[in-house]
């Protein structure tokens, strides 16, 4: 019974594995050419000041978006757990973006952001700013792409948090009250402690997605342009060497990089969850 | 797990093995005397409308051709041709899968490794050598020798441009040269006189100045960070090169090569040009056809774009502007390649020939599509639009072309051209700077080749 | 007391609805785009009605792509994905969380661990598989690694895990082997975990951009997403066209959530809860 996923995990998954590793110390050219190099490429990497700037652009995205999202899905969720009217009715409207594609999300926002054309623009421009080229000034790209982001993936967030809120027993809430606790109180001392493991859960996969971004850079920013170098991340930055440099061996060493990175924050975030995460 | 992946090997063994086997050099030579007459016949009825005697040779081949070409703007010319082409070769069906430019090499490139190239697809120059040397290309020579075709009708600089160490890979399909458009009736509301082929770079500055409104709704020229129809051909006009003519060094720490840039970056630097950033988001072409620039270079492969915007009456072109008294131009032309892998060579090279006769030529010039490399047929594309001044097109190349700058590896030192100059042209970096760093990168990519 | 309730519930209706304006006003601006000529749309300032409403826009990306086979693809490839990734990870959930078999510990740490692993590691192997395989360019390019899934096994382990093991007694006492267990009396109750993974997967592969990317190179053989992205690298941008076509790519999912609702968000929830 375990065979068809084994097999299949095995060899989709499993192998691949080994062969990045092992495809990390080839040259693997154009058309497939594969020479042995040893630490070459690692060496190279560690050089590479655009590896450098797509992981420090990979560290800005995460620290730009996974806080903001985390407390603006938050937010949202406690106050639709507040007893309020046509609660239904706002959590599948905040859910819309979570079923949207991605590459029609960034298409329409590539548009709502242009620099000549775009509704934003012509918003600031009724308040007297000046048009701004959102998605080719490397100063404002990263930003901008967070934005999407956020936009995007908050609405999802929110559901699960939404579910662990919920899932506080009654009794808190009632003792919290016969306490005299304000609504804020009750905030702080029992939902936000007992919505931790929903909250870690949340923290752990958004910032391994946010680690991996990869369709709103893709189709927001023009290939060779000015912004991509301060916006490509690490994901963008692989793809671009596999499949448009045609360098697999030194993607598959990029990779292996990303990989490792992953695991350590991964790590630290598992160590360090028993300090905050209250398992009832 | 271990069975199956080693049937997956079997099996992708199998069928690289037989595609070499089925189309390997020696067999296609000794095949080529059987098909010969195939590919003449078309040649005659292409250039003498349809006859009928299309029965014998030609329905005797057969098949799937599958065509990957990057401008969709050529797609109905395409569809045109494939008409025609099949009132030849009723068996023989066209697939055209277009692609968008930005995507073409990448692609290509994948379904190359991956054995599901297309059977015909376009080439230019700079890519032509690392395909010809990845042995992926279908060398032609025999074949158009037997079929009658004289190289000799084609553009010299670009037939020598597909022949890699002693064998041709394409024919010539089409070429591209540069010119500057202008908006008449921005020129009449700034009342100044449309520019002339005489005309210096100077002149043009002068013009941008009057042009372009304070309140940033006109820019008088759009100076985009941009090669082939941009600083190259300044660059050329100066005395400069990009790469040197053994191809070994790059041209970039050269002072005539950077002077042909600088004068780009006075324009950005002056203001008479949208930004770098806005370029990119909206390009030159897009911004001087929705009337927020009053003139840009533009290849003569974007006429079909001209043709359908609102300000096609409002528009004409003039030779690019000379400096110094010299003026230069990229001349690059694309020609069809045949896959080696292809199941189906006799019908790849049907449509090749076809698409190298002077019908497609002539078609393609009468479409607008571009201008046809067949000699004499670029003439019919300058006459098909008389309310335009596009023979400055052709008097480019013919008087003062030059050959797109490419080596074995261009794409990569292309990726340090973008990463450096686009820098430069956004004023974030001085020239000097900038262009003697790429020149070292490219030299080392040049190096390696 | 009373007054003070109301004014926080009126701030709490303004932040809510706000959030909804800026949730739903891309999709308005998209739509409404979607409907104007190319001048309407690139005019300053910008108009926000059209003046007559192009329907015609919506013809033309037909005309530019294959969007019907492009449709087909996508819906194929997602069902495909969903069916067969529910299928046989419920058979191996069902086998981890309720037989008993040697070296089965080993096999979940492995499936565990495979888990952790970033999906773009993948990528690179699993293209070259597909092409050693010959079947770059094809349609089960796009969903034969996405059939096996270690976060839709472990799962569905864990609702497994969850039922109680009188259910097999009894059922082997009736001589039920273990297939009949899973099919008759197992993957009924674990039926909310099952419709939670398929709606999980169908999220993910009807969205899904970088495999389709790379595996397919004919436009005939794209998926909605990689369509899109074809779109926008024509030359010429046509804003209104490439709009028609990013409505018609989330229609079919945001219908099919309109009548699920409760299902999507039930299935979103759980996985936060049992993963």
């Amino acid at each position: 019974m375990i065979a068809p996923v084994t097999i299949g995990l095995g060899i989709f998954y499993f192998y691949p594995v080994l062969k990045v590793i092992l495809d990390s110390f080839y040259h693997v050219g154009a058309f497939n050419k594969r020479s042995w190099c040893g630490l070459e490429n690692y060496q190279k990497m560690l050089k590479d000041p655009v590896m450098w700037q797509s992981l420090g652009n990979t560290c800005k995205y995460v620290l730009l978006i996974v806080p903001a999202m985390i407390l603006i899905a938050l937010v949202l969720a406690s106050l639709l757990n507040s007893g309020i009217k046509g609660k239904s009715f706002f959590r599948v409207i905040y859910f819309i973006p979570a079923v949207t594609m991605g590459a029609a999300v960034a298409m329409v926002w590539s548009w709502m952001y242009n620099g000549n054309y775009g509704i934003i623009n012509a918003i600031l421009n009724l308040f007297g700013i000046p048009s701004q080229q959102f998605l080719s000034n490397p100063d404002l790209a990263l930003p901008a792409i967070s934005v999407v982001s956020i936009w995007s993936t908050a609405g999802y967030n929110m559901i699960i948090l939404l579910a662990g809120i919920q899932g506080i027993s009654r009794t808190y809430y009632e003792a919290a009250a016969i306490d005299g606790a304000s609504r804020f109180r009750q905030f702080f001392h029992v939902t936000l402690p007992l919505v931790t493991p929903s909250l870690f859960f949340v923290l752990i996969t958004s910032l391994i997605s946010t680690f991996q971004m990869f369709d709103t850079i893709y189709m927001m920013i023009s290939k060779s342009g000015l912004a991509m170098e301060a916006t490509q991340s690490m994901v963008v930055y692989f793809y671009r060497n596999a499949f448009e440099y045609s360098k697999k061996g030194y993607a598959s060493a990029l990779a292996v990089f990303l990989f490792v990175i992953i695991m350590i924050m991964t790590v630290i975030q598992m160590k360090g969850q028993s300090k905050w995460v209250n398992y009832e | 797990m271990n069975k199956k992946r080693l049937l997956a090997l079997c099996l992708g063994t199998a069928v690289a093995f037989s595609a070499i086997s089925g189309c390997g050099g020696t067999e296609d030579g000794t095949q080529t005397p059987s098909n010969e007459t195939d590919p003449k016949e078309e040649d005659n009825h292409s250039s003498g409308n349809t006859e009928q005697s299309n029965g014998e040779g030609t329905g005797s081949i057969s098949g799937e051709v599958r065509y990957a070409f990057w401008d969709t703007l050529q797609q109905p010319w395409l569809e045109e041709c494939i008409k025609e082409f099949n009132k030849i070769y009723p068996d023989v069906t066209i697939i055209l899968e277009p692609n968008v430019w930005d995507e073409y090499w990448t692609k290509l490139e994948a379904a190359a490794t991956g054995g599901t190239i297309a059977d015909v697809f376009w080439m230019n120059g700079p890519n032509i050598a690392k395909y010809a040397n990845g042995d992926i290309l279908l060398p032609i020579e025999d074949r158009i020798a037997a079929a009658g075709i004289d190289l000799e009708d084609y553009p010299k600089g670009t037939v020598d441009q597909f022949d890699i160490n002693g064998h041709q890979y394409a024919i010539p399909k089409d070429f591209g040269t540069i010119n500057v458009w202008y908006n008449k009736t921005l020129f009449d509301e700034a009342g100044i006189a449309y520019p002339t082929d005489d005309w210096t770079w100077e002149d043009m500055v002068s013009m941008a100045e009057k042009l372009t409104k304070p309140d940033g709704s006109v820019y008088g020229i759009a100076a985009p960070y941009d090669g082939q129809s941009g600083f190259y051909n300044t660059v050329f006009a100066c005395g400069g090169e990009i790469i040197s003519k053994d191809k070994k060094t790059s041209g970039y720490d050269k002072a005539e090569t950077q002077a042909g840039i600088q004068c780009w970056i006075d324009l950005q630097e002056a203001g008479l040009s949208p930004s770098q950033a806005s370029l990119e988001e909206t390009t030159a072409d897009a911004q001087f056809l929705s009337g927020k620039v009053a003139m840009a270079w533009i290849g003569s492969w974007l006429l079909p774009t001209i043709l359908e915007s609102d300000l096609k009456d409002q528009v004409d072109c003039v030779e690019v502007p000379s400096i110094n008294g010299q003026k230069g131009n990229t001349a690059h032309g694309l020609g069809n390649c045949i896959s080696k892998e292809t199941e189906n060579p006799d019908a790849a090279w049907a449509w090749v020939a076809f698409l190298a006769g002077e019908k497609a030529n002539i078609m393609s010039a009468e479409m607008g599509a571009a201008i046809p490399a067949l000699k004499g047929t670029a003439q019919k594309w300058v006459d098909a639009y008389p309310q335009y001044h596009l023979q400055s097109y052709v008097t480019a190349a013919e008087e003062y072309s030059y050959e797109y700058p490419a080596s074995v590896n261009t794409a990569e030192w292309n990726q340090y051209e973008a990463d450096h100059l686009k820098k430069v042209f956004a004023l974030e970096t001085d020239l000097k700077t900038a262009a003697d760093h790429l020149a070292t990168q490219m030299n080392e990519v040049l190096a390696n080749e | 007391m009373k007054r003070k309730q109301k004014i926080f519930n009126i701030v709490i209706y303004v932040v809510l609805i706000g959030g909804i304006l800026v949730t739903v006003l891309p999709f308005v601006w998209m739509i409404l785009t979607s409907f104007k000529t190319q001048n309407e749309a690139t005019v300053i300032p910008p108009a926000i009605f059209p003046k007559i409403w192009q329907i015609s826009n919506y013809g033309k990306v037909f005309e530019m792509l294959p969007f019907g086979k492009m449709y087909f693809n996508t819906i194929i490839s997602a069902g495909v994905t969903v069916s067969g990734q529910v299928l046989l990870c419920s058979l191996a959930a069902y086998a981890f969380a309720r037989i008993h078999f040697p070296g089965k510990n080993i096999i979940f740490t492995c499936l565990l661990a495979v888990l952790m692993v970033p999906s773009s590691f993948f990528i690179l192997p699993q293209y070259q598989l597909i092409q050693k395989m010959g079947l770059l360019d094809t349609i089960p390019a796009l969903f034969i690694p996405n059939l096996f899934s270690a976060f839709g096994t472990f799962l569905l382990r864990q609702f497994f895990m969850a039922l109680p093991g009188e259910l097999e007694d009894a059922a082997r006492l009736d001589g039920c082997n273990h297939f009949q267990i899973y099919s008759r009396i197992m993957m009924p109750l674990v039926r909310s975990g099952l419709v939670a993974l398929g709606i999980l997967t169908l999220r993910f592969a009807w969205n899904d951009l970088m495999w389709p990317l790379i595996v397919n190179t004919s436009p005939k053989k794209m998926t909605l997403s990689a369509g899109l992205a074809f779109m926008q690298g024509q030359h010429i941008t046509n804003y209104p066209v490439m709009m028609a076509g990013a409505v018609m790519a989330v229609l079919p999912l945001l219908i099919l959530f309109t009548i699920f609702q409760k299902q999507f968000i039930e299935g979103v929830a759980m996985s936060g809860i049992k993963g």
